[in-house]
């Protein structure tokens, strides 16, 4: 029973299909999904706690390290679920060719850089303030 | 043969007269899947767009508060305008709605939840829970003088 593949031969033989990329973005639109709920939750938390004591919130989120990591880890991850979700959008919507990578691609630089700046910044505020 | 020259011929019409191309949105009665499917689409770019936009914030803050100064612009005044604060209340909405009608999808992944009416009772209440998740957020803020 678990040998049945629902593949036909020529599916076999071709592999991933025409973007060489199999299931991989919705695999992980699904990994990243899953792994952000709990974390928001946790974010939720927080931001519940900064409603009712800023500074406590804010030094926890900012100066403990294990909030900063799941903070950091918090960003990056939801900018990365973003990002495979904006393209789904683009690809959907931008019907123009050249509008549409330009798009796309302008959307990966802008949140590569802002993720890289993300993790440096916070990381050396925590290095400078401990 | 016949049906492959009709089939180019239907696709050289599509190409060329330019006539509307799926997603065919406009077209639908609005439905509580469809509306909730869009609303997902919808919030889940507006958090896209402010998460990098409040990671920037947050590092020109960081930056301010370590002595180094971004933007000219008093950052710690744009925090406390009303436009911000009904900034946040709309992303609060936002992440909530994403977050429950994320759970809902991940759910139908699994295969549970698919019926008709299975999937509606549970959009009402995606729907429900996150306008009082926003409401309670809002009182706690209002209770905290924010």
């Amino acid at each position: 029973m678990n040998n049945i593949t629902y593949k036909s031969d020529l599916g076999k033989a071709k592999g991933l299909g025409g973007s060489k990329s199999g299931i991989s973005h919705w695999k992980w639109q699904r990994i990243s999904a899953a792994s952000l709920v709990p974390l928001f939750i946790w974010f939720i938390y927080m931001i519940v706690s900064f409603l009712v004591d800023p500074e406590y919130a804010l030094n926890k989120l900012l100066y403990a390290p294990f909030e900063l990591l799941f903070f950091v880890i918090l960003i990056n991850l939801s900018i990365y679920h973003g990002v495979l979700g904006f393209k789904v959008i683009c690809e959907d919507y931008i019907h123009n060719e050249f509008a549409k990578i330009i798009t796309i691609v302008s959307c990966y630089f802008i949140s590569f850089i802002t993720m890289c700046t993300v993790t440096f910044v916070l990381m050396m505020n925590f290095i400078i303030n401990i | 043969m016949h049906i492959i020259g009709t089939t180019n011929f239907v696709w050289r019409e599509m190409k060329y007269k330019k006539r509307p191309i799926s997603p065919h949105l406009t077209i639908y009665k609005p439905q509580i899947s469809s509306v909730l499917s869009i609303m997902h689409r919808g919030t889940g770019l507006f958090l896209f767009i402010s998460t990098l936009a409040l990671s920037w914030l947050m590092i020109a803050l960081v930056m301010k508060s370590a002595g180094i100064a971004l933007t000219g612009y008093n950052i710690y005044y744009f925090l406390d305008t009303r436009i911000f604060k009904f900034f946040l209340l709309g992303l609060s909405f936002c992440l909530y709605y994403h977050l429950l009608n994320g759970i809902r999808h991940l759910f139908w992944d699994a295969g549970m939840g698919l019926e008709i009416k299975s999937m509606n009772m549970s959009g009402v209440f995606v729907v429900a829970l996150s306008f009082f998740c926003t409401g309670v957020t809002l009182a706690l803020a209002i209770i905290n003088r924010f």
